[in-house]
């Protein structure tokens, strides 16, 4: 008794006699007391004392017993106030009565001390169980609240970071279903400067929380690196070393992770620990793109290899990505999603909308029967559109800081190791961004830097020819044979000079590359009238289009671009 | 000590539970008892039939709390008969009630030593 506070018992009992010797009862077993004499009483005392046990008289005038009881029930609520009636009645209806009035348990007379002390004593014990859980359900729903509040702030945060990049543009179709306020898949697109696209889908080990704090980083990454210009491979392999050294062992991200390249029709693709990626090709068929690496965030840097497959994807044809939650998914006869049968539907079926809400559909029917045991499932269709499409679809760009590098030059010149081992794009396009207003413009400058820096080394140092890169076999051939000449170089340098200055419409960026190889015939190249031909070649009608001028000087291993652009009138488009 | 209308042991225990307050109690039962009689009698004469059973279950009731086994009887019977609505078969003068209620009164006053 004394390590609780006194427990308080109301009795309510209409005969006096009877009050006087359960009040006595009930006193010498420490509680204290309170005295009605009728239902109306009881209630009464009830409200002003807030009792702990009640026993209750049965039978009593005004109101009796019955009436009581199931008044005080309503009044107690969550509250768990045992009603122990007092009676002499002991027929089975009447003590149906007294249980359907809310009672707990009986008491017969004549009163046994024994008997009332071991009825108070466990029915004290149920109280204060009771109550224990009552505060520790209570603590636990303030705790859930606090941690659903917080998990709504860091939630904004997370979609802030981890936003859905350019997944809304028209070529794009996809469907995320987190299970929680956090999802354990990662789903971002961006566009790249150079007129791309990388589109990143990361299914982490597990899901919620711990999930989503693996995730932010991938998305930092992601869109930062896309943004500077860098290539799939390079980033691919950033947010593998990020992973491998934040996450614990045994979490790790299974990923695709597909580059598009609209003016190429061609894809780029890495695939780790996740389900096949599946081709839908113009001609039927279907190409799966079975995972070649282990998931991101377990090998060192060393050891990781982020070399992608790359292939021809032409307008029309569409690449299908999937987080492993979609074998989860059971259809209309609960058959489970099978990754094969998907591929199996997609052969004999042409109409994109269709296969689509195919998928969708199996989504739905599977929440609706299975909620609790299904993992996120995110899926994208990503269709090869024509460059023009693509490029009319604008991106805001923030542009908040209007002081910058306006007038200035550069000139940063790349030896053999150098050459081989660091793709300069980033760096410059770092450095062309400093230039408010010319972000804006961030695609063409990388566009011009690329082709330029491509030609310069590809053409004017290596000798390439691009006519190889007219078939499938041939990119691969070019790009062995690229390899080949970049390991053997010697004695060669490749000097990238950019010049920027301000005139009142905008302004005008002078990129030169130099390079110490042999030259080309730069008067061959019709520059006026662009033949499909010509694509491939050194991208002079790109240039051309992009340009204010083109010009080759020496023996054509210096090529001077001018860009020239200007400020944008409609606040619309910034 | 022999009583044949009081169980013995059950109001020795209550004296014993009750020590200096068992006098108190004594005279406290029988006024109390008393009033329910004299209110049953009220009650039969102007047929407030359901006030009647209470007031016999609650004469009954501290009958047996305090063990007066007999009185306790013939209540039982007579809240059988009322529950049963045969009033007319109920003495309007309660008569076995009241002889036995009288010498249950003077059992009790001699033990509380009033």
């Amino acid at each position: 008794m004394s390590e609780t506070p006194q427990l308080k018992v109301l009795i309510t009992e209409d005969n006096i006699a009877d009050c006087l010797i359960i009040n006595k009862l009930v006193k010498d077993q420490g509680y204290q007391t309170f005295i009605a004499h009728n239902g109306f009483e009881a209630i009464d005392l009830f409200v002003k004392e807030k009792p702990d046990i009640i026993l209750m008289d049965a039978l009593m005038p005004k109101m009796d017993g019955f009436e009581a009881a199931k008044r005080i029930k309503l009044l107690v609520g969550d509250d768990f106030v045992p009603i122990i009636f007092l009676t002499s009645l002991n027929d089975d209806i009447s003590l149906v009565s007294c249980l359907e009035a809310g009672g707990d348990d009986f008491l017969s007379k004549p009163y046994s001390s024994i008997v009332i002390a071991a009825k108070i004593q466990a029915f004290k014990r149920m109280v204060i169980l009771h109550r224990t859980v009552q505060t520790q359900r209570d603590e636990i729903t303030r705790r859930n609240e606090h941690l659903l509040q917080e998990q709504k702030i860091a939630k904004k945060v997370f979609d802030n970071v981890a936003h859905l990049g350019c997944l809304g543009a028209s070529n794009i179709k996809h469907l995320l279903s987190p299970m929680s306020v956090f999802n354990g898949d990662v789903l971002l697109a961006s566009r790249k400067p150079s007129g791309g696209m990388i589109v990143f889908l990361g299914d982490f080990t597990g899901h919620g929380l711990p999930a989503a704090i693996g995730a932010m980083p991938v998305a930092e990454i992601f869109y930062d690196l896309v943004a500077k210009g860098f290539g799939i491979e390079k980033i691919i392999s950033e947010i593998n070393q990020k992973l491998n050294t934040i996450l614990p062992i045994g979490f790790f991200c299974c990923a695709s992770i597909v580059d598009i390249n609209y003016s190429w029709e061609r894809i780029k693709l890495w695939n780790g620990g996740l389900l096949d990626v599946l081709l839908k090709k113009n001609n039927g068929n279907v190409h799966p793109f079975k995972s070649l690496y282990l998931p991101l965030g377990i090998l060192p840097a060393e050891e990781f290899n982020a070399e992608c497959i790359e292939c021809d994807m032409k307008v029309g044809e569409r690449v299908y990505l999937f987080s492993d939650g979609i074998v989860d998914l059971k259809d209309s006869e609960d058959k489970e999603f099978s990754l094969n049968g998907f591929a199996e539907y997609l052969l004999i079926n042409n109409d994109p909308e269709e296969v689509f809400s195919h998928i969708l559909e199996q989504e739905k029917l599977s929440f609706e029967r299975h909620m609790s045991n299904i993992d996120d499932v995110t899926f994208v269709e990503i269709q090869m559109i024509s460059e023009d499409v693509i490029s009319n679809q604008h991106e805001l760009v923030k542009n908040s800081d209007l002081r910058g590098a306006r007038d200035w030059s550069m000139s940063f010149e790349m030896f053999n190791q150098t050459i081989r081992d660091f793709n300069p794009i980033p760096l410059m396009l770092h450095i062309t961004m400093e230039v408010p207003e010319l972000r804006v413009f961030n695609n063409d400058v990388c566009m011009v830097l690329s082709e330029l820096i491509t030609n310069g080394i590809d053409h004017g140092l290596l000798g390439l020819d691009s006519q190889l890169k007219n078939s499938a076999d041939g990119f691969q051939q070019y790009y062995n044979l690229r390899n080949e000449r970049l390991n053997n170089l010697s004695g060669e340098s490749l000097n990238i000079s950019l010049r920027h200055l301000p005139d009142a419409a905008g302004g005008m960026l002078v990129i030169r590359v130099v390079d110490t190889g042999e030259g080309f015939d730069f008067n061959a190249i019709d520059l006026d009238i662009p033949k499909a031909s010509q694509m491939s070649g050194r991208g002079i009608p790109l240039l051309t289009r992009l340009c204010e001028s083109i010009v080759y000087e020496g023996n054509g291993n210096t090529a001077e671009a001018v860009y020239r652009w200007k400020k944008m009138k409609d606040n619309n488009l910034l | 000590m022999s009583i044949e209308h009081l169980n013995e042991a059950q109001i020795n225990e209550l004296a014993l539970m009750l020590g200096d307050e068992f006098p108190e109690f004594v005279r406290t039962f029988v006024s109390h008892s008393e009033d329910l009689i004299s209110s049953l009698k009220k009650q039969l004469n102007t047929k407030d039939n359901d006030a009647f059973v209470i007031s016999i279950h609650s004469l009954k009731g501290s009958c047996r709390n305090i063990g007066a086994e007999l009185l306790a009887d013939h209540c039982l019977q007579i809240e059988r008969t009322a529950r049963n609505d045969i009033f007319a078969e109920i003495d309007p003068e309660l008569v076995s009630i009241c002889e036995e209620f009288n010498r249950l009164q003077a059992t009790l006053l001699k033990l509380a030593r009033i």
